[in-house]
This record gives C-alpha cells, structure tokens and sequence, in this order.
C-alpha cells in the first residue's frame, strides 16, 4: 500500500513538472519585424488627464498623443511653434502676445483646431474649478485673457497680467483640447476670465458649470483610453494598470505628411511597458524585449555593454542630464535653533575645497557624470563659462576653516569655536536618503576626507519623507539632494528667493540677500531669453560666490535604443528621444509589419 | 453551526470599526504632509511676488479638497489650556510650535494673540518695495529717482541703499517666519532684539516695527499671565460629525441618497472608500483593477503549495526518521532558509535570461506586442499567460513547503501514536485506509489553522515578488501608497484585510467542526 502511495505522489509531482518544462516552449524569441516601439518605464503615470495629472511619465506619453502651440526643441532648446504659424509677436509693452494657428490641424473627428479650442483650453488651465491646484498658479498668474480676433478664427490674443519670463512660452505645456468634444453646450462660454479670478468666484459659480466641472474632473478622464483624446499622432488604445500602456498610430491624422521629428510617425504602435525592477529591465533588454529604456542605472548599462549580443542588438548612451547632486548647507541655522557651521562663507568653501568630487565621479559613477559648478547645467546658452570647479584641496580647506575661526583647540583632531561662550565643537548631521546607495557611499567617501580637515560628519539615513520633512522646516546642518532640471527657463524663485525660505519652499539651506533676490526678480522680468541671460549668468556668479551647496555633480542618462531603428538620435532633454521618429530599418521590416514605401 | 456563524458576523461590525480606526490613526501619525508632497510633485513655480499667497492658498484649496481642513476625529483628548480649533492650522510646523507654547504657558488666550500678532507683523510687509523708497529717497536727496539720469556716485548710492532696503525687509520678513515656528524662548528673545537693532535706523519699516511692538506685549502677556494649572486638566474635545474620519466612513451625502457629484463622497460603509491622494483613482478601481491578479496568484501559490507539502508531510511522517523524512527536512529548511529577494532574482537571472535559459519571460503579465482580447480565445489566452506565472508562482510557493509539510508531518506523527490508529490497523484495515481515512483527516487542524492566515496574505499580495516580477498586483499598490502618504488607499487595504483576517478565522473555526465531529459550536 505504501508503494501505490509513493507512485501516486510521484505521479503527481512528474505531472506538475511535465506542465512545468512544457511552459518553456510558450516562450517565443522577440519578433524584431515587428514596427511597434516597446518604451520601459519604471512606473505608471499618475494618469493622463489633460490638467490634472502632473507626472514626468504623464509628460513623457503626452509628447506623442497631444499637441502644445509651441514647445522647447530637444536639439537646440529654443522654443519653437509647434501648432502656431510662430512664436506670439509681442506688444511693445511686452503685455499682448498674438498667435496664429496653423491652418489644416484637425482634431480626429475631422474638426478644425480653431483660437476657440485655445480660447477653451486656457480657460480651463486657470478656472479654480479644475482639479490642478498643484499648478494652476503657473497660469493663473500669467494669463489674463484671451482675446479672439473676430475676424479670423485662427487668430488670438494673450494678454499677460505682468512682464514675466514665461509669458512667451506659458503655451509650451497647455496641451490644446478640442472644446465641442468636451464642452459642446458651451458652458464654459458663459465664463470669462475675469469671472475666474474673481475672489468669490467659488460661491458664485453657477450649478451649470459646477456640474460640468465634476464630470471633467472625473478620473475615468484620467485612464479611460478612450476618452483621452489629443492632436497628437497616436491615441491610447489600451491601458492595463501597473502592466501596460499602449498608444496606436491615428489613420489619416493631420501631420501625416510632415516628417519633422516631431510630427513624425513611424511605428504602427508605442508600448510603454512598466518594469519596476532593475534586474528584470536588465532581462527584457537582454531579450529584446523592450526596445526603449531611458531609466536604468549607470551600473547596469555598463555590465549590459560588457555582452557583444546587447551591444550588437542596442546602441546606448551615457546623456548628461540637466538634474545634479548637491550637499546643501544649512546658511540660517540659529533661526530653527542650531548650531551655525555653516553660517561662514569660508566654511562652505571649505568644504568644497575638501570634497573630492572627481574621485566621487570616477569611482562611484564609473567616470559617468560632470562637474557641477553652480546651479545651471553647462549644457544650457546660459551657463555661466567664467565658472570654474573648486579643486580638491585640503590645505586649502584647512586654512579656510582655520580664518573662519575653527580650530582643534583640544588635540582631539576635531575643530571646535566658542559660539555664544561655549565651545562647539565641528561635528555635524549629514542627511541623506537612506535607501540610495550612490548617496551613502558618497557621503562615505565625503566623510573621511573631512575628518581629514578636522570636521566630523554624522552621517545619518532617512526615508525620503523625513529627509525633505526635515529639509523643508530647515531643521538640518547639511543634507543630499538632487534636482531635476530642464533645459528651458526655471523660475529661480523656488529655489534660491529669500521668500521660498520663508514661507517654507524648497530654499532649504536659507541663501538669498537683497542682491540675489533683485537678481531673480530682474531674470524673472525680461521676456526674451537674450535679455535674461545677462542675469541668469550673474545669479550664477552669485550663488557660486556665496557657495550654498557643495555642487557636486549633474547626472547622466543610460538611454538605450533598439538598433532595428533608424533616427536614434538622443538628447539631454527630456524625454531624450524621439519615440515617434524611430523607423524600423527596412533589412528588418519582414512580413508582419512590412513599412510602406513612402515610409522607407 | 448557522446561528455561531451568524453571531461572529455581527461580531464582524464592531471589530472593524476598531480595525479601520486604528488604520486611520497610524496613517495620519505619519510623518510628513500629503498636501506638501503634492505641491512638491507637481513642482510648481510661480512669480516672486505671488509665490506666497498663491502657495498659501494652493496648500488651502488642496486641503479642503482632500477634506484634510477638519479635526481627525469625532473628539480629541486634550488640556483645559488647549482650543478645539487648533486643526484649523494647516501648517505642521507653526502648529507644533503653538502646542507646545500653549502647553508651556497654559494661557491660550495670550498665546494665540500672541500668534496673531505674528500674522499681521508679517503681513505689515507687504507693500514694502525697496525700489520705491529708495527712488523717493534719492527724488529728495538727488532730485531724481532715475538711476540713468544720476551721477556716477548717486548711482552707486543708489545701488548700495536698494541692496541695504531690501536686505533688511528680507531679514525682517525671515524673522518673523522663525518666530511663527519656534517656541523655543531663547530663540523668540534673540529675534526681537535683533528686530529693534535692525528697525533702530529703519524707518521704512515703520509698519514692521509697529507690529514688533505688538508682538512683544502679546509675548509679555504669554509669559506673566501663564495658567499652568490649565495644562494639566485633561478635556475632551469634541468635534462633532465634521471630522475626517466620519467623511471616510460615513461620506458627506446623506443616506438613501445618490452621490452628486465628483467632489462628494458617500463613504467606506456605502463601498465608496474615496480617491487616492496620491492620482486621485477612485480606490475601489484602483483596487479592482489588481485585486485579481493577486488573488490568481496567491491562488495558484497557495495550490502548489499544498499539493505539494501536505504529501510530503504525510510520507515523511509516515516514514519517521527515514531517509525521505531526513532528506526533504534538509532540502526544505534550506529552501525555507533563502530571502524571497533572493530566489526571485535569482530565478530571473536563471530562467529569463539569454545568458542562462530563456524558459519563462522576466516579466509582468502577457506580452502586449503579442497579446490581443479581442482576437484570441480563452484557451489562447490562458496559453499566453501561464508562463508569465511560473517564476512568479515559484517564488511565492517555495518558502511554504518546509513550513506546511514540516506542520503535516508532525500532525501526523501525532495522530499515529493515537489508540485509535492502533485499533484501525488492529482491525486489519488496508494501511492506505488507516492513513488517508482515519488519520489524515485528524491532522488536518494545525493545516486549517493556518489556512486562516491565507485570506489575507492573498488579497495584500506580495511587495517583493510583485516587484522583482513587475507583477500588477495589491502589494506593489500598498507599497505605493506607503510612499506616497496615500492614507486613504492605506486606510482601505487594511480594513479589508483585518476584514478578509477575520473571514479566514470564520472559515477555520468552521472547517475545525467539519473535520472533527468532536468540535461542536452548539
């Protein structure tokens, strides 16, 4: 009996392996024929509502299923017009910016795009109905009407409220909708700007546009790939959540017959598939899998270059990216109640002067970032080229340190001061996001040489909360971080004003007098980007003086792209690449999806 | 049987009250602030004059919107010193601050005059522009506010005093923002004198300097007039039904009736558990859109699991120190001994890749270049997904077989020591008759024990597997949610599970009196 048991175990544990090692055979190779671009991602957007959703990945899906009036060109960053005949011509006053729109655009039921979608679309940025009160104030305090010619529907108006940097490209990220498809009674019609900006707005709005309002704010808007229509050249036509997004190419859209390479539309489909996983990205590239991937880690597209299959299947790039790391030194720390290190000038450039940045570079990023020397990436025309790193140099530091009044008074090899008759002594909390490995072995490697200096650095780990929890309430000595950027202009003001330390914005070390923040303001008042660039370079100069960071070093971007395409051409600006112009070479193209003449 | 089943289902209602109120409180305790975090995402700039008040009221406007502008509760336990309007204050810091100078002083009376004083001494800056005053400054002593018509030297001037102006508006303005935040004395007293020097040749902050001086009576009056005795008066504070946790549980639309619109709620016991925060999904789709993928695999897992173990289990116990028993005891402890992070890379590494094998695909749930549901049919398409569940299903089965068939086997070992066992053989019964009839169903209440456990584990998946597979499951979505303070997502998950835990205890206890008539809930 104990046998029949045994072979009824057996038999049981045999068919499961069968089902097993039969699986194997399901797996089939990737069809490289195939004219469909699989792009990673490593998460979701928030969604793709028009307004409402804010994230990069959001931004980077919008690039192929909506349009903007103007937009930044990836090559040469200057905007250019997109939907618009050109760039506003511009009241004297600087105050009036008139557009023409490009005739022929169609929306995809055949309508025209006529200054009435633009008319509807703004009003809709600034209506304090709309769920985007994380940016509406990008808008609301710029536009003040839209004024349509009535002579001619492709003709309108912006009038700004003030001179302001953006006020020639705030259409760059107001993405155009079509106002009878969303909007057919003309609700929005019976509203003017003025009625939005009105203090009481909110009570007196009208039960119409209340209920209109919701239905727009629904977030079936958000995910629903049906109703998430654009000008763009491909809709979205599936959406599983956390798996997928899949965008295909319009029939007959209105740019077919342009071919520049934004209007360009060569795969039949765009799949955005969500890896979260390093390691599992790592083996879609491997097999071919994914074709697109712009979020890998530096480390890994160097092991992956190592192989001759991914090396003769992809061409990759390190592109230096616009976002840099920085240690950000806390310039006020008696206003929260801590111990000023870092009040001194001299001591912010000590550490500089002990920060070994190349070596961090070369050893801890493979030789796969640039120095930082201020706030601007030296990619962008306003990059201030007078700038130059602050070499490694620990005498020096030593000697700065030593000016600014901190000595080893003790023999202990640690610098102290008497501070308000006590002495302190030079040992400070060093914040970094805990679950960054690249941030704790730089810190690591910042540590020991300042110990060498005399400094001591507590080195101490937090959940990424805590840290900016921290940071935004000033309650730290010196902390990591990084920021993202872009090669178009970026209001100074979050950044580097004295108000945005005040009324808690992301000024968290407290840099700014009364030159800087003129400084700013000047910047943020010359429209045109020759004008401000003078000052954009001088802002520089100053932040770089006054050394509110230990810069350290602007990023790269592993990018990887399928050598099955032609016009891999990347870009440091996001998204870096231009999906929609990536054409299946023709020694590729095979049965399944073969690419029509005109498309070769 | 029918009426205990009944009764833990009333018992059901309470416990998840508590359940669901215990979630609600951890979440908000919480560091950090979801409305901060949703400004920050969205990395908004505006002008440097708006910055302010446009932040202010963004952070308002997203406040009430997330119904984060009401009391936590339904009451708060608190001191004689403390108000009940203390919530009202949206920033955490400035609020932290309050509390503890109130609970210092006991005198909230003082302190909050004290507060406002604060808020108009900040607000007597606006309208300050050190380009106008230095313009009028200049019309008077050079006959000109034009820097371009002036001499070079009264240019100069010019330029230093609008740097000096501003300087001291801005350290001015700076102040008073540390002063809102701290209640730290030494600090507070710092600050004024360092205001009085700074307004001594200033007359241009006249309004400022007046407001100093308000601010420092409302200050005197907080340290003479203290009531300490207040603060250690415990009070309940009750808020009434206009607080966060009633709008999740019960909404803001009356019962019986539809919800209007898209900002109201109809709350968690009508199955409206609100938005995310975080992409303002409703979280029942959000929810619904995963929920099964879980359950497929936790289904799948938990089925190799046991058809696997439970034979192991009894043969090895069958089998007592015998080589089977010894041998599977080495390999499954080893097995159970490896991190789930481990095995499920591992397995990438050894069966997605070109390098090694390429038998199952690394990752998600079908392959959208090849998977179409309109065309295919059901057979074609279980066939295009399975083998994207194998390492998944591995991974998540794998640590399960030493525990389960570890808990068999001494169930079992048990119950062939019993008498009745004896008798059985005794009988001369066929020995597969004595251990599948008679034994094996009398070792089955540890394995039901533990089945209870499964309810929940299925529903709130996996974080580390649904990650390293790229799995759209529930565990990466809490995982999310965590990151991102989504509380009301978090909030839900967890009433559901402690839900699903106490299903999985309700169907143990019946499967208890099924599998031993000795059990009786009579």
């Amino acid at each position: 009996m104990s046998r029949n048991l045994i072979l009824l175990r057996a038999s049981g544990l045999a068919g499961v392996l069968t089902l097993l090692l039969s699986l194997p055979g399901c797996v089939p190779p990737p069809d490289l024929s195939r004219n469909v671009v699989t792009f990673h991602l490593s998460a979701q957007p928030d969604g793709l509502h028009p307004f409402n959703n804010n994230s990069g990945d959001r931004t980077i899906i919008f690039n192929y299923t909506q349009k903007s009036l103007v937009r930044i060109d990836l090559a040469t960053l200057e905007t250019f017009a997109m939907l618009a005949e050109s760039m506003p011509e511009i009241s004297e006053d600087q105050l009036y910016y008139k557009y023409r729109i490009r005739k022929g655009i169609t929306w995809d039921n055949g309508e025209p795009l006529t200054a009435k979608d633009v008319l509807f679309t703004s009003k809709l940025q600034v209506c304090p109905l709309t769920d985007n009160a994380a940016v509406r104030p990008n808008y609301d305090t710029v536009i003040d009407d839209v004024i349509l010619d009535p002579n001619d529907p492709y003709v309108f108006t912006m009038k700004a409220k003030k001179v302001y940097a953006t006020n020639a490209e705030i259409y760059s990220e107001i993405y155009i909708q079509q106002q009878s498809y969303w909007d057919p009674d003309g609700v929005l019609d019976r509203y003017t700007f003025k009625d939005f900006y009105a203090p009481d707005f909110k009570a007196k709005a009208g039960q119409d546009l209340v209920d209109w309002m919701q239905e727009f704010n629904n977030s079936d808007n958000s995910y629903l790939p049906e109703r998430l229509v654009g000008l763009g050249p491909y809709k979205i036509t599936a959406w599983e959540a956390d798996n997928y997004i899949e965008l295909t190419r319009k029939k007959n859209w209105w740019g077919d017959s342009d071919t520049s390479r934004y209007n360009a539309n060569y795969p039949e489909k765009i799949v955005f598939k969500i890896i979260k996983d390093a390691a599992a990205t790592k083996m879609a590239l491997k097999n071919q899998k994914v074709d697109v991937s712009v979020n890998l880690g530096n480390s890994s597209l160097l092991k992956l270059r190592a192989l001759d299959y991914f090396q003769d299947a992809f061409d990759s790039e390190f592109v230096p990216e616009y976002a840099y790391a920085y240690l950000g030194l806390n310039m006020r720390p008696e206003e929260v109640g801590r111990v000023p290190f870092f009040a001194d000038r001299n001591v912010r450039l000590a550490m500089s002067y002990a920060t070994p940045v190349d070596e961090i570079i070369e050893v801890l990023l493979y030789g796969n970032g640039q120095r930082q020397t201020s706030q601007t990436s030296p990619l962008v025309p306003s990059y201030n080229s007078d700038l130059r790193p602050i070499p490694f140099n620990l005498d020096t530091a030593a000697m700065l340190l030593t000016n600014a009044g901190w000595m080893d008074t003790d023999g202990d090899n640690i610098r102290d001061k008497v501070i308000n008759g006590r002495k302190v002594q030079f040992k400070f909390d060093m914040n970094y996001f805990g679950n960054s490995t690249l941030s704790k072995e730089t810190a690591l490697m910042m540590k020991e040489e300042y110990y060498k200096v005399g400094l001591e650095a507590n080195t101490v780990p937090l959940d990424f909360t805590i840290l900016y929890k921290k940071a935004y309430e000033h309650d730290f000595d010196a902390m990591f971080g990084v920021w993202g950027g872009s090669g178009s202009y970026s209001d100074p003001v979050q950044l580097w004003h004295t108000s945005s330390w005040v009324n808690k914005g992301s000024n968290f070390v407290g840099f700014g007098d009364a030159t800087s923040d003129a400084l700013i303001d000047q910047c943020n008042s010359k429209v045109l980007p020759e004008d401000r660039m003078p000052v954009e370079r001088a802002l520089q100069k100053k932040i770089y003086d006054d050394q509110p960071y230990v810069f350290l070093y602007s990023r790269v971007r592993p990018t990887v792209i399928h050598k099955r395409f032609a016009n891999r051409n990347m870009y440091s600006e996001k998204p870096g690449l231009f999906t929609n112009n990536l054409k299946l070479r023709p020694e590729f193209a095979k049965s399944s999806s073969p690419l029509t003449p005109e498309q070769l | 049987m029918f009426k205990y089943i009944l009764k833990r289902i009333v018992a059901f209602v309470p416990t998840l009250l508590i359940i669901s109120l215990m979630a609600f409180i951890i979440s908000i305790s919480a560091p950090g602030d979801p409305v901060e975090r949703l400004l920050r995402a969205a990395d908004s700039e505006g002008g440097t004059s708006e910055q302010s008040n446009a932040a202010a009221q963004q952070r308002q406007e997203l406040r009430r919107e997330l119904g984060l502008d009401r009391p936590v509760f339904y009451f708060t336990f608190g001191t004689l010193a403390q108000p009940d309007t203390l919530f009202k204050i949206a920033d955490q810091t400035e609020r932290k601050a309050l509390v503890k100078l109130v609970n210092r002083t006991g005198n909230w009376e003082a302190v909050s005059r004290y507060f406002v004083s604060l808020k108009a001494a900040r607000k007597a800056h606006f309208g300050i522009n050190a380009d106008e005053l230095v313009k009028a400054r200049m019309v008077a002593e050079a006959g000109t506010g034009d820097s371009a018509a002036m001499s070079a030297a009264d240019s100069a001037r010019y330029a230093t005093l609008k740097n000096e102006y501003q300087e001291k508006i801005n350290l001015s303005n700076i102040s008073y923002g540390t002063l809102m935040g701290t209640d730290d004395e030494r600090v507070i007293l710092t600050k004024f004198d360092t205001l009085q020097l700074l307004y001594a040749d200033a007359g241009y902050l006249a309004k400022p300097a007046l407001a100093l001086a308000d601010v420092k009576s409302a200050y005197a009056e907080v340290q003479n007039k203290p009531t300490r005795w207040k603060s250690f008066v415990p009070t309940l504070q009750w808020h009434g039904y206009f607080n966060q946790y009633h709008l999740w549980l019960f909404g803001d639309v009356p019962f019986l009736r539809e919800n209007p619109g898209n900002r109201t709620r109809l709350g968690m016991v009508r199955g409206d558990f609100g938005k995310s925060f975080h992409d303002g999904q409703p979280i029942r789709e959000k929810i619904g859109q995963r929920v099964m993928w879980s359950l497929l695999l936790a289904g799948l897992g938990i089925f190799f699991a046991y058809i696997i173990s439970v034979p192991i289990g009894i043969y090895s116990a069958y089998k007592r120190n015998g080589w089977f028993d010894r041998a599977s005891s080495i390999v499954l402890f080893v097995l159970y001994s490896l991190p789930v992070f481990f095995v499920g890379t591992w397995l990438l590494y050894m069966f997605a890749n070109p390098d090694n094998l390429v038998w199952f695909p690394e990752s998600g749930i079908m392959d959208p270049a090849r998977y179409n549901a309109d065309t295919m049919s059901f057979f074609e398409k279980v066939k295009h997904r399975a083998p994207f569940f194998v390492l998944p299903v591995l991974a998540y089965t794998y640590g399960s077989f030493a525990f389960l068939s570890r808990i068999m086997r001494v169930g079992m070992i048990e119950v062939f020591g019993q008498d009745y066992i004896r008798t059985a053989r005794a009988k001369g019964l066929p020995e597969k008759q004595v251990v599948l009839k008679h034994a094996l169903r009398n070792s089955l209440i540890p394995i039901i024990t533990v089945f209870a456990d499964i309810f929940p584990v299925a529903i709130g998946g996996s974080i580390i597997i649904e990650m390293i597979f790229s799995y759209p499951g529930m565990g990466v979505m809490i995982y999310e949610a965590v990151i991102n303070q989504d509380y009301p997502v978090i909030v839900t998950i967890f009433t559901i599970l402690g839900f699903f835990t106490m299903i999985g205890y309700l169907v143990s206890d019946v499967l208890y009196g099924i599998v031993d008539p000795r059990i009786s809930y009579k």
